[in-house]
């Protein structure tokens, strides 16, 4: 008896395999079918069922792909801009045009709700390579400003003219990912020597060095 | 401890320059306090540029304003000059230390294998400067010597680092982007960054001293430095290598014949077997004394007792002769 309802609920399987080849029957439903034929579970190879419901998970994957809306072409940034450019457009005519003499961020301004800003801006504004986002940060807006150790007057323009400290994201609003981007961009850019900056004094004492001077 | 890893080669092999080595004798000479004197007046402080504003990223405070009487304003000017005097220390200029002479303190064979790395021993005890601090290094075969300058320099940074310098070296002074430096007129920065990164013995420190004076000598960037702490370690570097010429040029161009005379002055200190060593300076007879040295020793005689002529004319007739 027993090896008949074996036989039974494998031909089951069969058919039902063949099924989810032909129709995209999701992970979900799967159970139902089975449950219903009251078989013991403890014989049908798991491995089976899942490998067979990947394929079907990534068919559908893929088909979601192909079905996705276009991507507002403003808003792609799949592609960066290689950093030559960028360097181009910072002296170019269209960015004066745009920006004038002051700093990319100085008309930026963040949306929050409330009268006061949350202390950290958003964690980035691309994801997967799209704007996900109405109020883009300074940098992320304009796809030509690519942070680079050689984009220096990019960079510059984040150094305090005042005391030569990095801003803070307060009060460029620039997110996060791109802040830290910053940061590592004008280190490697100081230490290079492409970024000029200001030394503590350092003082000798000439008596370390040559024993007999005054 | 990573002692093993050497410097990269191009920083130690930059291009040998035809440049002479400092030896303990010409160092002596520029810790002479007549020298040093001579130096700091060549230097011209220039308080406005001194006392500039310094980006370190602190933060700033409110200037203060007083009331004051004459006296009380002159009596703070002077302090301000007596300290513009202390900014203007020199890097000293001492030779570099030669790491393949180390000095071995002990050799025990029976160390020999007690580990796969090196040992090195510091001491931190306070207030021993840097450059006098006790280092030294076990080596896997037992041998205990002194440490090298690399190891001197990340050993000193570990324990005590200097604001401004870094662990590693910057890469600012590789041949090439020390050279964009130097074209873009940086003279300054370079010499600033060097002095606080190095020890003024490290053979890497002459070497990037070497580059960026010759640079300047060779493009007449001497304004650049001037009223800098490093402008008396470039007229030394020139008088050392004998290449006055320019700067003297340059000086008598603009009317600044005392200059002139303490450069030649300096000259004579650190060249005593030249020709023109023994011409002394009678006060009032600037303009001979000049010429005594470019008949004597110049190489670039026919431009400069060309000029010469007029600018003595000038000095006398009261005409102000103007710039270039």
């Amino acid at each position: 008896m027993s090896f008949t309802r074996n036989l039974i609920c494998k031909l089951q399987i069969q058919k039902f395999s063949q099924n989810i080849f032909t129709s995209s029957i999701r992970l979900g439903t799967l159970p139902h079918c089975l449950h219903f034929q009251q078989t013991p579970l403890s014989c049908i190879p798991p491995q089976r069922q899942f490998s067979l419901s990947r394929i079907c998970c990534e068919e559908e994957g893929t088909e979601e792909n192909k079905d996705e809306k276009p991507v507002d072409p403003a808003k792609d940034r799949r592609n960066p801009v290689p950093v030559e450019i960028s360097i181009r457009y910072l002296a170019s005519e269209a960015y004066q045009k745009c920006y004038g003499d002051e700093p990319v961020w100085k008309y930026y301004r963040r949306n929050h709700k409330g009268m006061f800003a949350p202390k950290k801006t958003r964690k980035t504004c691309i994801r997967s390579g799209i704007i996900a986002t109405g109020n883009p940060c300074p940098i992320c807006r304009d796809e030509y400003l690519i942070i680079h150790p050689y984009n220096i007057k990019l960079l510059e323009q984040f150094i305090s003219p005042v005391n030569g400290e990095i801003l803070s994201y307060m009060k460029t609003g620039v997110c996060q990912k791109q802040h830290l981007k910053l940061l590592v961009a004008i280190t490697q850019a100081k230490n290079k020597g492409l970024i000029t900056f200001d030394l503590p004094f350092r003082e000798y004492n000439y008596k370390d060095y040559f024993p007999t001077s005054v | 401890m990573f002692l093993n890893k050497l410097l990269p080669r191009h920083l130690i092999h930059a291009k040998s320059l035809s440049t002479k080595t400092i030896t303990k004798s010409t160092s002596a000479l520029f810790f002479k306090p007549e020298v040093q004197e001579l130096l700091l007046k060549l230097t011209r402080i220039d308080l406005s540029k001194v006392f500039r504003k310094q980006k370190y990223g602190q933060e700033l405070k409110p200037p203060e304003y007083k009331f004051l009487t004459t006296e009380e304003v002159e009596k703070l000017k002077e302090e301000a000059y007596n300290r513009a005097i202390k900014k203007m220390q020199m890097p000293p200029i001492v030779p570099a230390r030669d790491d393949s002479k180390l000095e071995v303190l002990s050799n025990d064979k029976e160390l020999l294998g007690h580990d796969v790395c090196k040992y090195v021993f510091t001491d931190i005890t306070f207030g021993i400067s840097d450059a006098k601090r006790i280092i030294v290094v076990r080596e896997p075969d037992g041998l205990l010597r002194e440490a090298n300058t690399n190891e001197r320099h990340r050993m000193n940074n570990i324990y005590f680092s200097r604001p401004g310098a870094t662990y590693k070296h910057p890469d600012m002074f590789e041949e090439e982007n020390l050279k964009a430096l130097c074209d873009r007129k940086e003279y300054v920065f370079i010499l600033d960054r060097a002095a606080t990164q190095y020890e003024p013995d490290d053979q890497l420190y002459h070497n990037i001293l070497n580059t960026t004076f010759t640079h300047i000598h060779e493009n007449n960037g001497f304004d650049h430095l001037r009223s800098t702490r490093h402008f008396g370690c470039l007229v030394f570097f020139l008088a050392n290598n004998n290449i006055i010429d320019n700067l003297l040029l340059q000086n008598l161009h603009c009317n600044m014949i005392e200059d002139a005379v303490w450069l030649i002055k300096v000259y004579q200190i650190v060249n005593p077997e030249s020709k023109c060593a023994t011409v002394e300076h009678i006060q009032g007879k600037d303009t001979e004394f000049v010429q005594s040295y470019i008949d004597l020793d110049s190489s670039k005689k026919d431009i400069l007792s060309h000029f010469f002529p007029s600018q003595f004319l000038c000095q006398y007739n009261g005409i102000f002769l103007s710039c270039g």
